[in-house]
């Protein structure tokens, strides 16, 4: 397994509003992530959790602070260098599943590849190891309306996977799907940290996700207040709420 | 076929596009209509011209449209005549007259009078056949189809003209004008029934020739005028007779602007319900193009997915307008109405219905490009 750092975030400062109405989100938050993980990052609403993944994932400019992807500071590129490197780099797992209804599974999983430029064989020809990956070889021909929200999740994870991301960032891929499909969703996550060595990073508020991360950030009023490897499995939820290691220091 | 996010939402989501496409055709169908009414209308105040067998017309100087042109001497005939390049000439007179069939009937007509035969220049084509030659017959009259029941005439009825008796021996088809109602005769009917000016002095409201074929019809009008003094004549091709006379019915009646008006109406309309339509579908899908975003799929290849919409949208619609005009036209020729739809105007109005399209994509385009990906985060 490859550990090398690939996400580093350094002194993220957010909020939103302006003046007196301004509400702090990110107080000089610092991070980083590992390549071949998974990450949770848990927290009441409110803890700023949505607000770190949209800027570690290059959605969201921070008011202050750098974040480093695979090397790279990716809030100094231009709109159109960001739009690529992201492009090539990351994929990324929304809690609606965001598919259009007029396209077959295989044909959700193919278009972003036909948007980048590739022959159509060839990205339908991904779409569909794509969606073997995630267990949806029979149902590649399907329509959303045809699909279960968990079949509507994995071929958004397949979607996300086609392009063979570094980085994948995903905000509560479960909380739309009862216990079981969440459980092999999340299964899913990991498997694409191990096997493919990347870099994944999973907002939820689910703590029975907790025994398949390699780590569990828990946030709170934008600051971390528990950044944990869980030791075993069964003992996940238990250590959710029973910090092991101080806080990190703010800078 | 190969993979189209535009084609297939489409396909399947028809209904969201239904409003759009109905709103182009009908901007469509409303310019069309509209044109063709006027082009058929306008049409047929030159029809006496267009449909001669004169190549040149001679008015008074002054003259801009048929139906306002002085009397000019009937003499100059055998001026025209003289030249080698005419094969025939003639006289074409019209008479404001009154019109009476029993007590009812009371109408103001134009009175006609040609050369009753068939190949003289002055006989229309629909009444070459056998009606011009059917008007030497004392105190005959063709009328149009079109006006059978205003003059309450038909084949063999009597009626009055300025207190003159006259017989309906024919009917013609396709002679109809919008400001005046022809009643057609030989120059002897006309004569007698608009009682003779005084003897020796023979007038006419037009003279018409016909040249031979292969003639440089240009040279020869532009030498007739140079014989005619342009002070007291005034020498047209049937095609500038045409059009000035339709010119002068369109600027001098307004309708022009009113048509422009419309048309430009019926645009907008279409226009904004057209954006507002592909506006609601980029809404729909706004997560979905949120995510491509995110993705990093530039904005310009999801524009170029609304756009290829709106050209589809522009394409059904030209052809729903297509479509329902012509069965527009088929129904105004059912009932007379003269509307006339050229090539050219059919072209416009495709090129119009594309463009309604293209315009309402470029303007929904705002909605894509407002999609911040990071609203899928909060």
């Amino acid at each position: 397994m490859n550990l090398a750092t690939s996400v580093t975030a350094r002194d993220l400062q957010h909020g939103y509003g302006e003046g007196f109405a301004r509400t702090p989100v990110l107080h000089g938050l610092s991070l980083d992530f590992r390549a071949g993980e998974l990450s949770l990052m848990m927290g009441a609403s409110g803890s700023g959790k949505s607000t770190l993944l949209a800027i570690l994932g290059g959605l969201l400019r921070p008011q202050s602070g750098t974040v480093e992807l695979l090397g790279t500071a990716i809030w100094q590129l231009s709109a159109r260098d960001l739009e690529r490197f992201r492009f090539h780099n990351c994929g990324y797992i929304f809690q609606g599943f965001n598919l259009f209804p007029a396209l077959s599974a295989v044909e959700q999983v193919a278009l972003p590849l036909l948007f980048g430029g590739e022959r159509e064989s060839q990205s339908l020809k991904r779409a569909r190891e794509s969606l073997d990956e995630v267990g949806l070889t029979a149902r590649m021909t399907l329509r959303p309306a045809q699909l279960s929200g968990g079949e509507k999740q994995r071929v958004a994870i397949a979607r996300a996977l086609a392009g063979s991301p570094k980085l994948l960032f995903a905000d509560e891929p479960t909380s739309a799907l009862d216990s079981s499909n969440g459980e092999i969703v999340i299964a899913l996550l990991q498997k694409i940290a191990r096997e493919h060595g990347a870099t994944v990073i999973t907002v939820t508020h689910d703590p029975h996700l907790g025994k398949h991360a390699e780590r569990i950030i828990h946030l709170q009023d934008g600051r971390i207040a528990d950044d944990a490897l869980p030791v075993r499995a069964s003992r996940a939820a238990a250590l959710i709420s029973l910090p092991l290691t101080p806080p990190e220091p703010l800078s | 076929m190969p993979l189209s996010l535009a084609r297939a939402t489409l396909l399947h989501e028809w209904p969201r596009f239904l409003p759009g496409v109905l709103s182009v055709a009908f901007a469509g169908i409303l310019m069309l209509v509209q044109l063709g009414l006027l082009l058929g209308m306008f049409g047929t105040v030159s029809v006496l011209i267009d449909s001669s067998d004169a190549q040149l017309w001679i008015t008074s100087p002054e003259t801009q449209s048929f139906d306002e042109s002085r009397d000019i001497p009937a003499s100059l005939g055998a001026l025209i005549r003289s030249q080698p390049e005419i094969e025939g000439s003639d006289a074409l007179r019209t008479y404001d007259a009154e019109w009476r069939l029993d007590s009812r009937v009371r109408v103001g007509v134009v009175l006609v009078g040609l050369d009753a035969s068939g190949d003289a220049p002055s006989c229309p084509e629909p009444m070459r056949a056998a009606l011009c030659a059917r008007l030497a017959e004392p105190m005959a009259v063709v009328v149009d189809r079109a006006e059978l029941d205003k003059l309450g005439a038909d084949v063999g009825a009597l009626a009055e003209i300025n207190g003159h008796r006259v017989r309906v021996v024919g009917i013609s088809q396709g002679l109809r004008a919008i400001g005046a109602t022809y009643v057609f005769a030989s120059t002897q009917t006309l004569r007698a029934i608009s009682d003779a000016p005084l003897p020796g002095i023979d007038s006419a409201t037009f003279i018409l020739a016909r040249v031979k074929p292969g003639t440089d019809l240009k040279a020869l009008r532009d030498r007739l005028q140079s014989l005619l003094r342009p002070s007291a004549y005034r020498v047209w091709s049937r095609d500038e007779f045409s059009n000035g006379t339709q010119r002068y019915w369109l600027t001098e009646s307004g309708v022009g602007a009113g048509f422009l008006f419309s048309s430009l109406l019926g645009l907008i309309i279409g226009i904004v319900i057209t954006s507002q339509t592909l506006r609601a579908v980029i809404l729909a899908s706004l997560r979905e193009y949120a995510t491509f975003r995110a993705i990093g799929v530039p904005s310009s290849k999801l524009g170029a997915v609304v756009l290829e919409q709106s050209l589809w949208i522009g394409i059904v619609g030209a052809a729903l307008t297509l479509l329902l005009s012509a069965l527009i036209v088929a129904l105004a020729h059912a009932f007379y109405i003269p509307l006339k739809l050229t090539g050219w105007a059919i072209f416009v109005a495709v090129v119009i219905g594309i463009f309604t399209a293209g315009i309402s994509g470029l303007l929904a385009l705002r909605a894509l490009y407002k999609v911040e990906p990071a609203v899928l985060l909060r």
